[in-house]
């Protein structure tokens, strides 16, 4: 409804400005007929301006817009502009146009041109936007044909009966009749179109479209009015047309244009360009947080600001380079490089640049990532690789390292044991004794090694605990037979007083006996010799089991109580050679107790005796166990 | 008699467990590589093999497989005797195919013990 109010507003004003005219003329004008053909000529001239501005409009915006639809019509304009143009040349009152002029020329370049505007806009409709992009050269030859042939058509006219042609004739009626006809369905195919496809631009076109239907049909009786609806009709289309094919592409950019803004604000990478000055002339978020500068601060600055002193001359080389190179091999490449900080700090980053030019100067685009965080996980990897290899290398070292020792060590072993157990050796007490020290002392040596290695693999995380229930009590009675024989040597009493609730303990087994071993065995060979007496007490308390190993020996002054468990150190260098061992058992044993999730504990008096307490969580897996209970 | 074949590349020990051998009344032979090992195994039927692992040439591991696979001798035990003795050592010898594992330095008391039962 709102559109056919329009329309008929508009073709009603133009009656009425016609019915002024008309009116003015018959008034004012001496010469009404002259008066009258100014204002047809006028207004033909003006339809023919309107015809051309959407040729060369729609031709030029072609190479933006690729709006198919668009050039079809423009060009068809064109021949449009050209016919109607020779139409006015052909009116009687005009100089002769080529041919002797006449109504009947200027007729049959009218009909010709509405009949080119109809198949033009029924050709139209069935072009739409976004069909293949075509080359405008083509429609060149397209348009002169067209135009030679209409021309020749119309000037060749007293071929044809003529007087059949006039307007007036029932021909005229017949071909007007037909020609709004084609305008209609076209029309009608825009409106579904617009329907459709929900094209702005597409309304205009059918106002312009209807506007000319209304020119045809009133074109005899009321020709003034015609003309003015053909110009309204050609600017209506000429807007249509502007809209598809300069105001969309263009707002589109607009729009890309801003996305693109938004974009570029937002992300973390600093985006800088400069010119070929190296100016820096863009400058985003990303950028101020990752140097510091605001945009305004850096805004046709050097960008050399923004690199530490010793890239600065590099970077004048590479740019004069890449200006001297037609296609500079530097772009698109990743360039890993330091940048300076407003504050003076520095920091690795990654760069990749490219490169644009408009009409007279060249400009360099960056996008650059702060890559601390990268480096830093790189230097992280590459030194676990070196850990790695490192420790690879120590293992390795200490199994060789154990293989070669203890293969001398299984013959001065060996034999030393051979020569003591032959009866036939006859040796004297002497000879036996050395013998003797060859072999303790190789066998010394052999637990050395055995406590290194040990060491060295609890220091490399590659101790395993396999965790079993360990029988106390039965454990307790094996540790003591296997140092029965030497407290009996040594004439050191040992006692054990068991706690009954402690029954068992979850832990491995071995490393547990190992840990009691070197307790046991420490406190038997730091007791007073005859009458020491060694205890171990097993206790359960909460969750907790303790073995505690008891003595009555030398006793450890209190400032060396912590020196006890760091490598290599007996309490004093004088007590190794007394003693023997090299007090590595001690922190093998601490160590073992933590891998248990337990610890050692130690109370000692100088001269009253120690007491090594190790303790354990009893059972470890609790929550395990009863995660389990609930699984089931 | 039971016959012993040992092979083992250090002379010290070589003799060493020679001597041992001998003194517990087994008829022992020694060979210090891997091929000679064989020829022997072909030539003497034997009633236990002491294999060192760290051979010139083949090692233990290699010298024992082929031993193993060969029908003729795969009945034979045959003990490796190495100062390969870290944790795992002797678990990685057995699941090599190994009879037995003894590591070195021996202990006197118990390599004589475990020898015992290969006794003919």
């Amino acid at each position: 409804m709102k559109h056919i109010m329009k329309l008929s507003a508009i073709v009603l004003s133009v009656f009425i400005i016609e019915f002024f005219i008309e009116r003015s003329i018959d008034i004012f004008s001496t010469d009404p007929v002259s008066f009258e053909r100014t204002i047809e000529i006028l207004s033909e001239f003006f339809s023919i301006f309107v015809a051309f501005s959407i040729f060369s409009m729609t031709w030029h915006a072609y190479s933006n817009s690729k709006d198919n639809h668009s050039l079809f019509l423009g060009a068809a304009f064109s021949v449009i502009g050209l016919t109607t143009l020779f139409h006015l040349l052909s009116y009687p009152f005009m100089p002769d146009f080529v041919t002797s002029n006449s109504l009947n020329k200027a007729d049959f370049f009218f009909i010709e041109s509405r009949i080119l505007l109809s198949l033009s806009f029924l050709t139209s409709s069935y072009i739409y936007k976004d069909t293949v992009s075509i080359k405008r050269f083509f429609l060149i030859p397209l348009i002169i044909v067209t135009s030679v042939i209409s021309i020749f058509v119309s000037l060749s006219e007293p071929i044809f009966p003529v007087s059949s042609f006039r307007l007036v004739d029932p021909a005229g009626t017949v071909l007007i009749f037909f020609i709004s006809v084609i305008l209609l369905f076209s029309t009608y195919r825009y409106i579904i179109r617009l329907r459709e496809t929900g094209q702005n631009n597409l309304e205009l076109l059918i106002y312009g479209m209807i506007i000319l239907i209304f020119s045809n049909i009133v074109y005899r009786s009321y020709e003034l009015s015609a003309h003015f609806l053909i110009i309204i009709g050609f600017f209506f289309i000429y807007m249509s047309l502007y809209k598809s094919s300069v105001e969309l592409p263009y707002s589109k950019l607009a729009l890309a244009e801003d996305r693109f803004h938004s974009l570029r604000q937002s992300i973390n990478d600093a985006m800088i360009s400069i010119d070929m000055n190296g100016k820096i002339i863009f400058w985003n978020n990303g950028s101020q947080k990752m140097f510091g500068y605001r945009e305004n601060e850096v805004m046709g600055k050097d960008i050399t600001i923004l690199m530490p002193e010793r890239y600065r001359e590099f970077h004048k080389e590479g740019m004069s380079r890449l200006l001297s190179k037609r296609d500079p091999d530097i772009i698109e490449k990743t360039i890993e490089m330091h940048g300076l900080r407003k504050d003076g700090s520095e920091f690795p980053l990654e760069l990749s640049l490219s490169t644009w030019k408009d009409v007279e100067s060249r400009f360099f685009g960056s996008i650059i990532r702060d890559i601390t965080e990268r480096k830093h996980i790189e230097e992280i990897h590459i030194e676990n690789e070196r850990l790695i290899y490192a420790n690879k290398a120590k293992s390795d070292f200490l199994t060789i390292m154990s293989h070669e020792l203890r293969t001398p060590l299984n013959s001065i072993i060996g034999f030393s044991e051979l020569l003591k157990k032959k009866k036939n050796a006859s040796l004297t007490v002497k000879q036996e004794r050395y013998v003797d020290n060859v072999l303790t002392n190789g066998i010394n040596l052999l637990s050395l090694i055995d406590d290194i290695l040990d060491l060295s693999f609890i220091e490399a995380g590659k101790i395993k605990i396999n965790k079993e229930t360990m029988p106390v009590q039965k454990t307790i009675h094996e540790i003591i037979n296997l140092v029965e024989y030497k407290a009996l040597e040594q004439k050191v009493i040992l006692k054990a007083e068991c706690d009954p609730e402690l029954e068992t303990v979850e832990a491995d087994i071995q490393r547990i006996k190992q840990i009691l071993l070197n307790l046991l065995n420490n406190a038997v060979k730091f007791s007073k010799k005859e009458g020491g007496i060694v205890t171990i007490i097993t206790k359960k308390e909460d969750n907790k089991a303790l073995f505690s190993i008891v003595d009555t020996g030398i006793g450890i002054k209190d400032e060396d109580l912590v020196k006890l468990f760091n490598t290599f150190s007996q309490v004093d260098s004088g007590s190794s050679r007394k003693y023997g061992g090299t007090g590595l058992g001690l922190v093998i044993s601490k160590h073992l107790a933590q891998l248990h999730g337990g610890q050692i504990v130690v109370k000692s008096k100088l001269g009253e005796g120690s007491a090594f307490t190790l303790i354990l969580p009893i059972n470890q897996n609790k929550m395990t166990t009863s995660q389990k209970a609930l699984e089931m | 008699m039971t016959k012993v074949l040992v092979v083992e590349d250090s002379p010290f020990n070589m003799e060493l467990v020679l001597e041992v051998l001998d003194d517990m009344g087994f008829i022992a032979a020694g060979v210090t590589n891997g091929a000679d090992a064989i020829k022997n195994t072909e030539n003497e039927v034997y009633d236990l093999i002491l294999m060192d692992i760290e051979l010139p040439g083949m090692d233990g591991v290699v010298i024992q497989k082929i031993l193993k696979n060969n029908i003729k001798y795969k009945n034979i035990p045959i003990i490796a005797l190495t100062a390969y003795a870290m944790k795992g050592d002797k678990e990685r010898f057995i699941a090599e195919g190994f009879d037995d594992y003894i590591s070195k330095p021996i202990n006197m008391d118990d390599f004589t013990h475990r020898l015992e039962k290969y006794r003919k």
